[in-house]
C-alpha cells in the first residue's frame, strides 16, 4: 500500500463491527495529518496503561524524571471492538481512534504506520503481536516497535526476529518486581532513590570513555576514583567483552570505548564525564 | 481406577504371609516335619526350586495319608504360586512406576519444609509465579510453592531443582500451615483470580491480628486500576499489577531507546550475575558497633556497600569508612550472589 486512504474500508478486516471505521469524520482527517505519532494496538490492561502514560505526556504531567527532551506526541489507538474504544474515549476524549483489526496491513496503513514514530503491539494474543510487529517493520523500516509477550522463552526471540526493538513480558517484569519489593524492600527503596533522584544527589551512571579521554589507557589504581572523586566503579564494560565485569579490581585497565558504571555524587560524575570525553552520558532508567 | 499401590502391596504381603504359614503348618502336621524343615519345604515348593532333598513323597512318614498330602501340595502350589507372582508383580510395578522414589521425595520434601524458617510462601504456579520462583531461587531465598494443580507442581519440580511445594488451596489456612506459615517471613500471592487473592489477604490479616505474627504479604493483581487499591486496603504490603508495569515499561522503551542497558541487565536479566541485595545486621552479629572500614566487608566479601539504611528507614548513601554499624541496620550491597550470601552470614547471628 502506498500513502494512506483513510476513507477506504479494509477488505479483509474482520471481527470489527465496521472495518476501518473512524469514530467520526474529523478523525479521518486527523489521522491523515498525523506524523511522528505513536500507534497503540490493543485496549487491554497493558494498552490502557500505555495510553494513560501517553496522556500524561500530552498534558505535561509526564513520566517522573522525564526531561523536556521528549516532546508530547499524538497517538492513535487501534482496536477491534467499538465498545472498548468508547470506554477509553470517555476518559480520554482527545485521543485518536481507529476501529479495525491491527493485524491487517490496511488498518496499520490507515493508522499511518509509514509516518509513525512508534508502534505498541500490546494485544493479549502473542501471535497477533508477532503479526503486527512483522507488518509494521515491513511497512516502515525506521519505526520503533515495542511488543508485549507473556512467553519470555518462546515468543520473545520470534518478536525480536520479526523486527521488534524491545519486547516486554508482564509476567516476567511483574514477577520480578513483586519479589523484589517483598523480599528486599530496602533495595527497592534505595534503587527508587537512585533512579528517581528525589532526595539525593547520588546516582548510578554509565560513562563511556572516548578516545581522547585522559582516562583511556590507565588502570583503576592509577585513576583512584574513590579517593579523587568519591566514586565507586561498580562495573566495567570493555569493548572486547560482551559482559560487564562487576567490581573490577585495581589492575583493570580502562581503554577508549569502554564503559564505566559509576556510583556516587552526580556532580562528581559530571566532572569525570567531562574528563572521559565529550559524549553525553545517559542515565539508566528504572 | 486402581486403589493406592501402598494398599495393594500390604494385601499381597499379607496373602503371601498367610500362604507360608498354612504351608509350613500343613507340612508339619501331615508329614510330621520339624518347623524349619516344613518352612524349607514350603519355600522350595513355592519358588519351584525343589532341590529334592526333602519332598512330600520321600519324607512321607509311615502310615501317612499320601492322598491327602498330594492334595494339600497341589492346592498350596496353585494358591501359593499365584500369590507369589502377584506379590512380585506389585513390587516390580511399585519400583518401576517411580511411586517409590516419588513417595521418598515427598517424605524428604515434607521434612525440608518442616525445617524451613524465615522462608517465603509463593501461592500460584502460573507464568508470573514461575518467574518469581526463579528469582527467589537465584537469590538464595528458601520458598514453598503452593498450587491446586498437582500435575503442574510435579512438572515444575522437574524444572526447578530442590523445589518445595504443597498441593492445596492457598485460601485455606490448613494449606498454608502445611507450607510452614507460622515460621514464614511472608506470603506472595500470585493466584489467577483476584477474588481469591482478596480472600487470602483477609484471612492472613485476621491471622496476623489474632497471633501477632510478623508477616510480609504481597499480592499480584490483574487489574491495576480497580483491584489494586482494594488489595492494599485488605492488608497487602506490596501490590503489583504486571500489566500496568509492562505498559509503563513499554512507554519507557519507546521514548528512551538510548537509555543505557546496565540497570536493565542488573535488575531484570535472568543470566545476570551482579545484584543489588540487602543484609540486615543481627543484634548479636560480629559487625555490631564496628565502623564500616574495620568490618573489612570489602576485603572479606569483595562487595561495595553503597548504602546503609537505619532501622528508622533513613539512608546513609555511599557510606564513609567511619560509618558505624548497628543492630537493625540494612546493608545495601552490589555484587555477585555468592558474595552476598557471604555478607548475610557476616551480618547474621554470630
Amino acid at each position: 500500500m502506498t500513502g494512506h486512504a483513510p476513507r477506504q474500508p479494509s477488505q479483509h478486516a474482520h471481527r470489527a463491527e465496521e472495518p476501518g471505521e473512524m469514530s467520526s469524520a474529523t478523525d479521518s482527517e486527523a489521522l491523515a495529518g498525523l506524523k511522528d505519532h505513536v500507534i497503540v494496538c490493543g485496549t487491554g490492561p497493558t494498552a490502557q496503561r500505555i495510553i494513560a502514560e501517553l496522556e500524561a505526556f500530552r498534558t505535561g504531567a509526564g513520566m517522573r524524571r522525564t526531561s523536556g527532551a521528549i516532546p508530547p506526541r499524538e497517538y492513535v489507538v487501534v482496536a477491534r471492538m467499538r465498545e472498548d474504544i468508547d470506554r477509553l474515549r470517555r476518559r480520554y476524549p482527545h485521543m485518536h481512534v481507529l476501529i479495525g483489526d491491527p493485524t491487517e496491513d490496511e488498518i496499520l496503513a490507515q493508522a499511518g504506520v509509514q509516518r509513525a514514530y512508534g508502534v505498541f503491539a500490546a494485544l493479549a494474543d502473542e501471535r497477533d503481536n508477532l503479526f503486527i510487529t512483522f507488518t509494521a517493520r515491513h511497512e516502515n523500516p525506521d519505526v520503533r516497535i515495542v511488543a508485549r509477550t507473556t512467553d519470555v522463552y518462546g515468543t520473545e526471540p520470534k518478536l525480536k526476529a520479526a523486527g521488534a526493538n524491545a519486547v516486554i513480558s508482564p509476567s516476567f517484569i511483574g514477577g520480578l518486581r513483586l519479589v523484589s519489593e517483598t523480599v528486599r524492600p530496602s533495595v527497592a527503596a534505595f534503587l527508587d532513590e537512585m533512579l528517581r533522584g528525589r532526595d539525593t544527589d547520588l546516582g548510578l551512571v554509565e560513562v563511556c570513555v572516548q578516545r581522547t579521554s585522559a582516562l583511556a589507557g590507565r588502570t583503576l589504581r592509577e585513576l583512584s576514583l574513590p579517593a579523587r572523586h568519591g566514586l565507586h566503579v561498580v562495573a566495567l564494560h570493555t569493548r572486547a567483552a560482551t559482559e560487564y565485569a562487576y567490581n573490577p579490581g585495581p589492575e583493570a585497565r580502562v581503554q577508549a570505548g569502554d564503559t564505566l558504571v559509576l556510583f556516587g555524587a552526580r556532580a562528581s560524575i559530571d566532572r569525570l564525564a567531562a574528563e572521559a570525553g565529550p559524549a553525553p552520558q545517559e542515565e539508566a532508567d528504572g | 481406577m486402581h486403589e493406592p499401590i501402598r494398599r495393594r502391596i500390604i494385601r499381597a504381603t499379607l496373602l503371601i504371609g498367610a500362604v507360608f504359614v498354612i504351608g509350613t503348618a500343613g507340612f508339619r502336621y501331615l508329614l510330621g516335619l520339624p518347623f524349619i524343615e516344613a518352612l524349607y519345604l514350603t519355600v522350595i515348593t513355592l519358588t519351584t526350586v525343589g532341590y529334592g532333598d526333602i519332598s512330600p513323597h520321600a519324607d512321607m512318614p509311615p502310615g501317612g495319608n499320601a492322598y491327602l498330602v498330594k492334595l494339600f501340595t497341589i492346592l498350596l502350589i496353585i494358591v501359593g504360586m499365584g500369590g507369589f507372582l502377584y506379590f512380585l508383580s506389585i513390587v516390580t510395578e511399585y519400583m518401576v512406576s517411580g511411586e517409590m522414589s516419588r513417595a521418598r521425595r515427598q517424605g524428604r520434601m515434607r521434612r525440608r519444609i518442616d525445617g524451613l524458617r524465615g522462608h517465603w510462601i509463593l501461592c500460584g504456579a502460573g507464568e508470573t509465579a514461575l518467574h518469581m520462583a526463579r528469582e527467589l531461587g537465584n537469590t538464595a531465598r528458601p520458598f514453598v510453592l503452593v498450587d491446586t494443580d498437582a500435575d503442574r507442581l510435579r512438572a515444575l519440580a522437574d524444572r526447578l531443582a530442590d523445589l518445595c511445594y504443597v498441593h492445596g488451596d492457598a485460601t485455606q489456612e490448613t494449606t498454608l500451615a502445611r507450607a510452614g506459615l507460622e515460621r514464614a517471613a511472608g506470603v506472595l500471592l500470585a493466584l489467577p483470580d483476584d477474588k481469591d487473592v482478596l480472600y487470602a489477604l483477609l484471612a492472613l490479616q485476621e491471622r496476623k491480628r489474632a497471633t501477632g505474627a510478623v508477616l510480609r504479604v504481597a499480592a499480584r493483581t490483574t487489574d491495576w486500576q480497580k483491584t489494586g487499591p482494594k488489595l492494599r486496603a485488605a492488608g497487602a504490603d506490596v501490590v503489583i499489577a504486571p500489566d500496568g508495569i509492562a505498559g509503563r515499561r513499554m512507554v519507557s522503551e519507546m521514548f528512551r531507546p538510548s537509555v543505557t542497558t546496565f540497570l536493565d541487565r542488573m535488575l531484570r536479566d535472568t543470566g545476570t550475575v551482579l545484584r543489588v541485595e540487602e543484609a540486615t545486621v543481627a543484634p548479636d552479629s560480629a559487625l555490631c558497633g564496628v565502623p564500616l572500614e574495620q568490618s573489612r566487608i570489602r576485603e572479606r566479601t569483595g562487595l561495595v556497600i553503597v548504602a546503609v539504611r537505619g532501622p528508622d528507614g533513613t539512608f546513609a548513601y555511599n557510606p564513609g569508612p567511619q560509618q558505624p554499624l548497628a543492630p537493625g541496620d540494612v546493608l545495601i550491597a552490589m555484587g555477585e550472589m555468592s558474595q552476598i550470601v557471604h555478607l548475610r552470614r557476616l551480618a547474621g547471628a554470630a
